[in-house]
């Protein structure tokens, strides 16, 4: 019998290809869906890939791809084809209100989450216009923005910002030597697009004021991470200019208003776990895991 | 966009969390549990309650309605309490199914969703009968139209009843078909537009029953010089002393509206912070409605007279000076003197009896889903439209129950207001014994359960459960000795009856079938259903 470690290591391995192969398998049939969480960011950041897990990252079991709401019902018959069963705790999502979709190869074990339109955890990023990327992945301003919005940030989500600014500078639409229409060899972004950042952290105060702790979370990390001095450089620089550029940026009316009334109000939604094979969190708990449960994930990917 | 510097500075570098899968952000919020509660309620039934008041001389109309609030609040305590253990579609159901026993469970969710699809058909004709009507009738005698008498005549007759019925079932099915996402949308701005057309209605009542306006001589303009005191007279003696046990034996009517916030627990499953939404929800659903009933009741008096409404109540239709029907919201249109005024104050009985329908349908529908995913209905009762996501059939088969409920109310006189209360009363009950042993008979999940609370050496939830179904219990031996109520009637104790039994011959048919197939019913019943 294969030892559960290995089963899992091998799952995490084919991943990365299993993501990149859906992506295409999905273009042929006219759908559009692109990785996110940190499947993208292993695939977008082929020189420092391998510090994620010689930073400690958990090897990869699922894999997080954004999609088009209106192509909720053919992206079911799609995963469905390929093999992935909808995942029962997820089956009546859609009813109520949230777009979303959950699937589990039983061979594999691979799990897959598509998010449908708009990315809706501690904070909402609205992406339906934003799938139109060169490359299997979502862009690499929707990366830093879906691991920015979080709003209890785990030391994997900390790696994987870790290496995306450690390979990638931001940088302005026609700004220069890092102007944001740079692409890289398969034509996608290079940079991670300020103007992208600034549009939704500067109209929502709330966004604004948990990306910013994390960037200052991350900064910490960079710090005291083993990382090669060049690369922590990098980071260090990176999320300085992030975090200065975002503090000096014009703030929408939205931002201003909310500002004012400050953490008095609770300026994040809370997230809570799916409860997956019908097991629901008061079962988990009853295994042992009462202290992780309530309140614990809030992280694509 | 303007620069501008948060005045709250940069968060201090806090924590790293451990977390093992990706989260999801529910969409159903406390205040959604809290509207549901209140299209439950139903706070336009108030128009029968008071009119039922005659039948209880001494009654406190007022501390009836407060009684009625605080054993709501502990009946909510037990149903909130289990639905943070169970948090499932079909609530209920799957507290009783697992705490009592799988038959129980079945049965008495099934006897609940009967009586809930009776009212989701009769609630579409009382909002022709007491929302519509009364609306019509007071315009047209405001502005001595028979067209509008006319027409509100017609809206409280048998076709104004089924028009009334079928536009509730029909509209909300289709809602319900689009998903609940939509439905709690619409249901959030009808909540708000009730909130301002219900504090419009207290304002001119204040103004009523502070003699700013003055509803004795707006009523003897449109009925005729003294009309107001020929209905007191025609009445005789109306007027009695205080009397605790008439109020005990009313209170049974306020129950009525402000107990059924509960079946929130139906969408447990949903509510985003199920921790604590539910009990929030329910608990300020009842207390915000049962304030609101008693401070209307108090105004209604006030602006009226109690002598007026009592006599208006009791005196034969032919002895009432107006070609309407004598509810209390055609006395605040009149009272208001002012068309537009009467529009608005019409507003909020109108927005919730249209609502309530709704609200069974999906406490309805969700039961039907929990059973079937428990294995103990045919597998199309969960079936969901491949476009919405929603049970079409669960939903198809409710809303043709509804309106089979529609006919019968609308075309015989078999049906009462209360009759369908017998047959709920039960679940209430069985709920609420399901919270008193749920400590001593699911003791492991009970210890490692977030409402592990205890005063003393006695857990909360057995002492809410005790009372609650102290509570429910006398409700229910009320209906069955009080001809008032119309609960005791021949066809709803049959119908109680009959319901109970057929719910408990489905069970068995349905365990036998599945252990034939193979499937470990009891230990299947035993564990928290998927969702």
């Amino acid at each position: 019998m294969e030892p559960a470690g290995d089963r899992a290591a091998g799952i995490a391995a084919q991943i990365p290809d299993e993501a990149v192969r859906l992506v295409g398998a999905a273009a042929s049939g006219g759908l559009t869906i692109r990785v996110t969480g940190s499947v993208a960011v292993h695939l977008r950041c082929g020189r420092h890939r391998s510090l994620m897990p010689a930073l400690g990252r958990r090897p990869f079991y699922d894999i997080d791809f954004w999609g088009r709401d209106k192509e909720h019902q053919r992206l079911e018959e799609f995963f469905g084809g390929q093999g992935y069963l909808l995942d029962p705790a997820a089956r009546g999502l859609r009813e109520w209100g949230i777009k979303r979709q959950i699937y589990a190869h039983p061979e594999t074990g691979i799990k897959v989450d598509v998010f449908l339109d708009k990315l809706v955890m501690a904070h909402t990023i609205g992406f339906a216009g934003q799938l139109a990327t060169a490359g299997p992945c979502i862009s690499l301003a929707d990366l830093v923005l879906s691991k920015l919005q979080i709003h209890e940030i785990t030391s994997n989500d900390l790696i994987d910002l870790t290496v995306l600014f450690g390979e990638h500078p931001v940088g302005e639409h026609g700004a220069g030597e890092h102007g944001a229409g740079e692409t890289g060899p398969g034509g996608e972004d290079a940079l991670i697009d300020l103007a992208r950042l600034r549009t939704l952290l500067c109209d929502d105060w709330g966004f604004w004021y948990t990306a910013t702790g994390n960037l200052g979370r991350l900064a910490e990390t960079a710090n005291s991470a083993p990382l090669p001095e060049d690369v922590r450089q990098r980071v260090l620089a990176t999320t300085a200019q992030l975090r200065d550029h975002l503090a000096e940026s014009p703030k929408s009316r939205r931002w201003r208003l909310r500002a004012k009334v400050g953490t008095r109000k609770r300026w994040y939604e809370t997230v809570e776990e799916v409860a997956h094979d019908g097991h629901s969190p008061q079962e988990a708990r009853h295994d042992g895991l009462r202290a992780q449960h309530r309140r614990a994930g809030n992280r694509p990917g | 966009m303007t620069t501008f510097k948060s005045p709250v500075g940069p968060p201090a570098s806090g924590g790293i969390f451990t977390r093992a899968s990706s989260g999801l952000v529910r969409q159903v919020r406390t205040d959604d549990v809290m509207f549901y509660g209140w299209q439950q309620i139903a706070l336009g039934y108030i128009i029968f309650i008071v009119a039922a008041w005659q039948f209880y001389p001494g009654a406190s109309m007022e501390l009836a309605t407060l009684i009625a609030t605080v054993v709501g609040l502990f009946i909510a305590g037990c149903y909130a309490l289990l639905s943070m253990v169970y948090p499932r579609s079909g609530g209920d159901y799957v507290f009783m199914s697992r705490i009592l026993h799988p038959m129980a469970g079945l049965v008495l969710s099934m006897s609940l969703i009967f009586w809930q699809l009776f009212y989701a058909g009769v609630n579409g004709a009382f909002l022709s009968r007491y929302g519509i009507a009364p609306m019509l009738s007071a315009l047209g005698v405001e502005e001595h139209s028979a067209g509008l008498i006319s027409a509100g005549n017609w809206f409280g007759g048998k076709w104004g009843l089924f028009l009334g019925g079928t536009l509730v079932t029909v509209v909300f099915s289709l809602i319900q078909y689009r998903g609940a996402g939509l439905y709690f949308k619409a249901q959030r701005w009808a909540s708000y537009i009730t909130v301002v057309s219900l504090l419009s209605t207290i304002v001119t009542l204040a103004l009523a029953a502070s003699g700013v306006l003055n509803f004795q001589q707006h009523f003897d303009a449109l009925a005729g010089s003294g009309a107001y005191q020929r209905v007191i007279a025609a009445a005789g003696a109306t007027q009695h002393p205080f009397s605790l046990t008439e109020t005990i034996f009313f209170a049974a009517w306020p129950a009525f509206s402000l107990w059924f916030a509960v079946l929130s627990v139906s969408f447990g499953g949903e509510v985003k912070d199920g921790q604590r939404s539910q009990l929030r929800g329910m608990s300020l659903a009842i207390i915000t409605m049962g304030v609101a009933m008693a401070v209307l009741m108090f105004l209604y008096r006030a602006a009226f007279g109690s002598a007026f409404i009592l006599a208006s109540s009791e005196i034969p239709a032919g002895k009432f000076p107006l070609a309407a029907s004598p509810y209390v919201n055609l006395y605040t249109g009149i009272a208001g003197g002012n068309v537009v005024l009467t529009v608005v104050n019409s507003i909020w009985v109108i927005s919730l009896l249209f609502f309530v329908g709704a609200s069974s349908l999906l406490a309805s529908t969700r039961s039907m889903l929990a059973w079937s995913l428990d294995g103990m209905a045919p597998n199309w009762f969960s079936a969901v439209s491949a476009r919405f996501h929603t049970p079409t059939w669960s939903l198809l088969l409710c809303a043709t129950i509804a309106e089979i409920w529609v006919l019968l109310y609308a075309f015989t006189s078999e049906i009462l207001v209360l009759g369908g209360f017998l047959g709920q009363c039960i679940p209430f009950a069985g709920v609420c014994l399901a919270a008193l042993v749920f400590p001593f008979r699911r003791r492991r999940e009970f210890e490692s359960s977030p409402i592990a609370y205890r005063w003393g050496r006695v857990p909360v939830i057995s002492v809410l459960g005790a009372v609650a179904f102290a509570c429910v219990g006398y409700t229910f031996y009320r209906l069955l000795v009080d001809g008032a109520y119309g609960a005791n009637n021949h066809l709803s104790e049959v119908m109680t009856v009959a319901v109970a039994v057929f719910a408990a011959i489905w069970y068995l048919a349905w365990r036998v079938y599945r252990s034939r197939t193979g499937v470990d019913v009891k230990a299947q019943l035993s564990e928290i259903p998927v969702e």
